[in-house]
C-alpha cells in the first residue's frame, strides 16, 4: 500500500482536508512537506497547546512566560533569567551520543535567543535497569560531556532517575540558563518589513531532515530505531561555542531585531516563528543557503535540522555591521531572506516563489485537541505500610540503590566550573552560582520524579514542583520561577493522555500553591516503544535568587552540638519510595498527594529561617527519605564531627523512608531553635527535634520505638558509592 | 605588570582568566587569536578550553594559529608564557615545552579539586617547593608523557614544576587522576620562562571556589602578583 503525500509528511485525512480549506487549494509537495513538519506534534503542540494554558501564570510574574525561546523572569531589576528545559528523548535512544549531545546545543541556543548569555546546564535522564538502560546511560552521558564541556557552558547539576519503563525510551531533559540585561531584551519577533534575515553559523546539509516530524512525534515500532537514525542531527560544539560568541558580539551592536534558533525542522520553523511572533511575513531565497553538500531541493533546504544555526533580523543599513562581528569569530553570516508585510512564508528558488503559506496557517492553524472537560485531581489514595520487623540493611539497601546513591561517577565527567561562578555544584539541593554583574546569585535544580507519577500523575506532579521548590530553600535561595518539561507516551491513547493532563494540573495547582510562577515548558509525546510507555515524568526546572551566594546553606555540618530539626513531617506511607523500589518484589504502589497548603508553610519558614541566619547546614526529604537525607548530611560533614543521634517517635522505618516532600532537616545553633520552632509554630508547621550533632566520626545512631540502630560512617560511605 | 591572555577558536577558560588575574589587580587583556599584539606585553597566557573543538589533536591546530609566531618570539625573548590545560597541550604542540599529553587513563573527561605539590620553582614561578596546592582539573587529555631520557633531564633541570599528590603533599599514584608519567601535573622549559600545567588555577580564587590557592599562584607567576599572597 503506497502513502497519500500527505501521509508522508505525517498530516492525518482531517489535518490534510483542514489544510486544504485553509489554503483554498491544494499544496504543492513544498508546501505540503513545509506544513506537516510545522504541524507535527513537536513543533505545533497541537495534542497539549489547550491544556497547558492551565499553567499560564498569573500576570505581572514573568518577563517573558510561555510561548517564546525561554521563559525570562526578574533577578534584580535590570537583570533577568532566561531558562528553560527540552527533552532530547528520541533522538538519545536512536543514537545516544550525538542525541544528548545535540540536546545540548540546542537548549543552549533557545537561551541564547532571549538576547542571554547562557551560564550554566542542568540536566534530567532516566534509565531503564535493564541491558539497553546500561548501555544507553554512559553514552548519554559522554554526549552531555562532549558537547557541554566543549562548548563552555558549565553542567551544575541534575539528576538521574530509573525505572524499567525507560528502558527503551530514555529520557534526556536539559535545561539551561543564562542572564541578560534588561538592556538587551530581545526575542524571535521580527517586526519590521525590509529586515534582512541573516543566517549566521553552520553550512545546511541533509542531516535531521524529518527529525521533528518523523522522529519525536512518533512511537517507535519495535526494537532499535535503526531505520531513523539519519533524522537524528549531528553536533558541533566547537561551532556551538563560536555562535554564542559570534550572536553575543551581533547583539552588542544594537543592531540586531529579532534572534531565533534553527531547532527542529530547521529554517521553516525559525522563520515562520519569526513573522509569527512579529506578525509579519518573510521571504527566505533557499538558493542564499549556505550548503554543505550539493543537490539539496528547497524541501530539503527548508526542513534541514543541520545544527549550530540562528537567525537574525536586521535592517538592511546594519547588515554589514552585524556581519562582521559575527565574522571576527569565523562564523558565516549571509542574508538569505527579508521580512515582509505579507503574513505568508514564501520560499524562493531559482528566482521565482516555489511555496507561500500564510505563516498563521503554519503556525497556528493545525487543528488541536481539546483540555480534557474535567481538570484532574488526586486519586483515592491507599497508603501502603509494610509491617515486618525493621532492619538496618534497609537503609544501607536503600542508599545505595541507584535512585538515591552518589553521582559523582557522572557529574565529575561534566565540566561543572568553567566560567568560575559555580559555589555549589552537581550533589548539592541547588546548584548556587555567584554571578560577576550583580550581588545576588543563582540557585538552580532540576527533578522529575518518574516512579512518583506512575500511579497518580497529579499527585507526582505536584511533588515535583514542591520537591524542586524545597531544593532552592534549604540552599538559601527564594524561588522566582519554574520550567516543565512534560514526558509522556502517545497522546491517541487516552490514558496516556490523561496521565499528561493529570501532569499539567499537578504542576499548575502546586506552582500556584507556592506562588511560583511556570514561564513555559515543553512537551515530549510518544515516548513509547511497541507499545509500552514511560512512566508520566515531569522534569521541573526551578530557578531562585539567593541573596548571599558565596555563603548558600549546604547539606554538611561543621560542628558538633548543633540541633537537628525537622520541617515538616513524614506521613509512614511507604508508595513509590525509593524503599518501596530497593525491596526488589516489582511493586511499587501509588505516592500520595502533597497537601500543597502544608508545603507552602514549610516552605515559607525555612525560607525565613534561612534569610534570619539560624540554618548552619540543611538538607531536604527526597529520593531514599530521611535516612538519605541525614546520611548525605553526615558524608558532607566535617571529619571530627561526623556524629549524629536521632530519636523518632514510632517505629523506625515509617519515619525514615516516607519521601512525603515538604519535609527538609535543618541543623540549627541551640540559641536559634527556639526561634525557628516559634515561626514553624505560627506557620502551623510540625517542627521536631530530631536530634544533634556529635563529635568524633561514629556515624548515624536512631532510637525508634523498635530498637536503637547504628550505622558507622564507613558503612554508609561504602553504600552511598554504590559498592556494598 | 600587563598580561595578555589569548583565545583560540572553541577556548572556553579565556574570561575566566581576565577576571582572575583583574582579582589581584593585574592588567589582563583578552586578545583573539587573530589580533594579537604583544607591545608593551610583560606576560601571556593560554588558557583553557577546546582549541579548535580539539580537532586532530588536542592544541594541534592552535599551535598553528596566527597568533603563535608573536609568542614564540615572546618565549624566545624570555617572557613569560604560562599555559593552563588547553594553553599547556598547545605549548607542548607548538615544541615550547617537552613532553605530550594523552588520553587520561580512565578515557574519561575528569572534573574535579586536586591536590598538587610544587617539585621545582622555575624562573617564572617562584612558589616554594615542597608546598601543596588545592587546585581543580576539568579535562580528557591530561595524562603528561616524556620518554624518559627526556624525563630524566626535567627533572635534573628542574622542569617538572607541579605533581599530583594527596593533601599532605605525599606524591602517590593513587591520587593521579590522569595516570601521568611520575604525577606530573605541570613542567616548565629549561628557561623557567615557559611553564605549562593541567590544573585551573583560575578556578581557585575564593574559599567559595573550594580553595583559594590561584591567588598563590598567580601571585608568584611573572610577579603578577599585585595585592595578593
Amino acid at each position: 500500500m503506497t502513502m497519500t503525500p500527505y501521509e508522508v509528511v505525517g498530516l492525518t485525512p482531517a489535518e490534510y482536508a483542514a489544510l486544504v480549506a485553509a489554503l483554498g487549494r491544494t499544496p504543492n509537495l513544498l508546501e505540503l512537506g513545509l506544513v506537516g513538519a510545522l504541524w507535527s506534534e513537536h513543533c505545533s503542540y497541537k495534542s497539549s497547546k489547550a491544556t497547558l494554558t492551565w499553567l499560564k501564570p498569573p500576570p505581572g510574574t514573568v518577563v517573558q512566560g510561555l510561548g517564546e525561546n525561554a521563559g525570562v523572569v526578574e533577578l534584580v531589576p535590570g537583570w533577568e533569567v532566561a531558562f528553560k528545559v527540552e527533552s532530547h528523548n528520541h533522538p538519545s535512544y536512536v543514537e545516544p551520543f550525538q542525541g544528548a549531545a545535540t540536546g545540548v546545543g540546542g537548549i543552549i541556543r533557545d537561551v541564547l535567543a532571549m538576547g542571554a548569555e547562557p551560564i550554566a546546564l542542568l540536566d534530567s535522564l532516566h534509565f531503564g535497569t535493564g541491558a539497553e538502560g546500561r548501555r544507553l546511560l554512559p553514552r548519554v552521558v559522554e554526549g552531555i560531556a562532549f558537547y557541554g564541556n566543549a562548548v563552555g557552558v558549565p553542567t551544575v547539576g541534575g539528576e538521574v532517575g530509573y525505572g524499567p519503563e525507560y528502558e527503551t525510551n530514555p529520557l534526556v531533559n536539559v535545561m539551561c540558563v543564562g542572564i541578560r540585561p534588561a538592556s538587551r531584551r530581545i526575542g524571535a519577533g521580527a517586526r519590521r518589513p525590509g529586515d534582512r534575515v541573516l543566517l549566521v553559523g553552520a553550512r545546511t546539509g541533509r542531516d535531521g531532515i524529518g527529525g521533528a516530524s518523523l522522529l519525536a512525534s512518533r512511537a517507535f515500532a519495535g526494537e532499535g530505531g535503526d531505520d531513523l537514525r539519519p533524522s537524528v542531527q549531528v553536533g558541533d560544539p566547537f561551532l556551538g561555542k563560536l555562535l554564542i560568541e559570534a550572536v553575543l558580539a551581533a547583539l552588542a551592536t544594537g543592531k540586531v531585531t529579532a534572534v531565533q534558533d534553527c531547532g527542529a525542522a530547521g529554517l521553516t520553523s525559525a522563520t515562520a516563528e519569526m513573522a509569527r511572533q512579529g506578525g509579519t511575513g518573510i521571504r527566505l531565497d533557499v538558493d542564499r543557503v549556505p550548503r554543505r553538500e550539493a543537490g539539496m531541493t528547497p524541501e530539503e533546504v527548508m526542513l534541514s535540522e543541520s545544527q549550530e544555526r540562528m537567525l537574525l533580523a536586521v535592517a538592511p543599513e546594519d547588515v554589514e555591521a552585524v556581519a562582521a562581528a559575527v565574522r571576527r569569530y569565523g562564523v558565516e553570516a549571509t542574508v538569505v531572506g527579508e521580512v515582509t508585510d505579507s503574513g505568508n512564508l514564501e520560499v524562493m528558488a531559482g528566482g521565482a516563489v516555489v511555496g507561500q503559506v500564510p505563516v498563521a496557517l503554519l503556525t497556528d492553524g493545525c487543528p488541536t485537541r481539546p483540555a480534557p472537560a474535567r481538570r484532574p485531581g488526586p486519586m483515592a489514595h491507599r497508603p501502603w505500610v509494610p509491617t515486618a520487623p525493621f532492619d538496618p540493611e534497609e537503609g544501607l539497601r536503600v542508599l545505595a540503590h541507584p535512585l538515591s546513591r552518589s553521582r559523582a561517577d557522572i557529574y565529575t565527567q561534566y565540566d561543572y566550573m568553567v566560567q568560575t561562578r559555580t559555589v555549589a555544584g552537581p550533589g548539592a539541593d541547588a546548584a548556587v552560582l555567584a554571578l560577576r554583574e550583580v550581588p545576588v546569585g543563582l540557585a538552580l535544580t532540576v527533578d522529575g520524579p518518574g516512579r512518583w507519577c506512575a500511579r497518580d500523575p497529579y499527585a507526582g506532579a505536584a511533588r515535583a514542583v514542591v520537591e524542586a521548590v524545597m531544593n532552592l530553600v534549604v540552599s538559601g535561595a527564594e524561588p522566582l520561577g519554574l520550567t516543565d518539561g512534560i514526558n509522556c507516551g502517545s497522546p491517541d491513547d487516552p490514558a496516556v493522555f490523561a496521565a499528561f493532563a493529570g501532569l499539567v494540573a499537578g504542576v499548575a495547582d502546586a506552582a500556584r500553591a507556592l506562588g511560583v510562577p511556570v514561564t513555559g515548558g515543553n512537551v515530549s509525546f510518544y515516548n513509547q516503544t511497541g507499545g509500552r510507555a514511560i512512566w508520566p515524568t515531569p522534569v521541573i526546572g526551578a530557578v531562585g535568587r539567593h541573596p548571599r551566594p558565596t555563603r548558600p546553606i549546604r547539606p554538611g555540618w561543621t560542628e558538633a552540638g548543633l540541633v537537628l530539626l525537622r520541617v515538616g513531617a513524614p506521613e509512614g506511607d511507604l508508595g513509590a519510595t525509593a524503599w518501596r523500589i530497593a525491596a526488589g518484589d516489582g511493586g511499587l504502589d501509588a505516592a500520595r498527594a502533597p497537601d500543597l497548603a502544608r508545603a507552602a508553610a514549610v516552605v515559607g519558614v525555612i525560607r525565613d529561617a534561612g534569610r534570619a541566619g539560624w540554618v548552619r547546614a540543611a538538607h531536604d526529604v527526597a529520593d531514599g527519605g530521611l535516612f538519605v537525607t541525614l546520611a548525605e548530611m553526615l558524608l558532607a560533614a566535617r571529619p571530627g564531627v561526623r556524629s549524629v543521634a536521632v530519636r523518632l517517635a514510632g517505629p523506625a522505618r515509617p519515619a525514615l523512608f516516607d519521601e512525603g516532600p515538604a519535609q527538609a532537616v535543618l541543623a540549627v545553633a541551640p540559641a536559634d531553635v527556639a526561634a525557628v520552632q516559634e515561626r514553624a509554630r505560627a506557620a502551623g508547621v510540625p517542627c521536631a527535634v530530631l536530634g544533634q550533632t556529635g563529635t568524633g566520626d561514629d556515624g548515624m545512631t536512631v532510637e525508634a520505638d523498635d530498637g536503637r540502630f547504628l550505622w558507622p560512617v564507613d558503612a554508609l560511605a561504602r553504600a552511598y558509592r554504590g559498592d556494598r | 605588570m600587563t598580561v595578555a591572555v589569548i583565545a583560540f577558536p572553541g577556548s572556553n577558560c579565556d574570561r575566566d582568566v581576565v577576571y582572575a588575574l583583574q582579582s589581584l589587580g593585574v592588567e589582563a587583556r583578552w586578545m583573539w587569536h587573530t589580533e594579537v599584539d604583544l607591545e608593551g606585553v610583560g606576560g601571556v597566557v593560554l588558557p583553557g578550553g577546546f582549541s579548535y573543538g580539539d580537532y586532530l589533536r588536542s592544541g594541534a591546530l592552535a599551535a598553528h594559529s596566527p597568533a603563535m609566531p608573536a609568542v614564540r618570539r615572546f618565549a624566545r625573548d624570555g617572557g613569560p608564557v604560562l599555559g593552563i590545560c588547553n594553553g599547556f597541550q598547545i605549548l607542548c604542540e607548538a615544541g615550547l615545552l617537552p613532553g605530550t599529553l594523552g588520553l587520561n587513563v580512565s578515557r574519561r573527561f575528569q572534573c574535579s579539586v586536586e591536590h598538587v605539590r610544587v617539585a621545582a620553582a622555575p624562573a617564572s614561578l617562584r612558589l616554594e617547593p615542597g608546598e601543596v596546592l588545592t587546585l581543580p582539573i576539568a579535562h580528557r587529555e591530561g595524562r603528561y608523557y616524556a620518554p624518559p631520557d627526556v624525563l630524566a633531564e626535567l627533572w635534573r633541570h628542574g622542569q617538572v614544576v607541579l605533581q599530583y599528590a594527596d593533601a599532605g603533599g605525599q606524591v602517590d599514584p593513587a591520587v593521579n587522576p590522569n595516570g601521568s608519567v611520575d604525577n606530573i601535573a605541570g613542567v616548565a622549559n629549561r628557561a623557567g620562562n615557559v611553564v605549562g600545567l593541567m590544573p585551573h588555577p583560575e578556578r581557585a580564587m575564593a574559599e567559595w571556589f573550594g580553595s583559594a590557592d590561584g591567588r598563590r599562584f598567580f601571585a608568584r607567576w611573572a610577579g603578577a602578583g599585585g595585592t595578593a599572597a
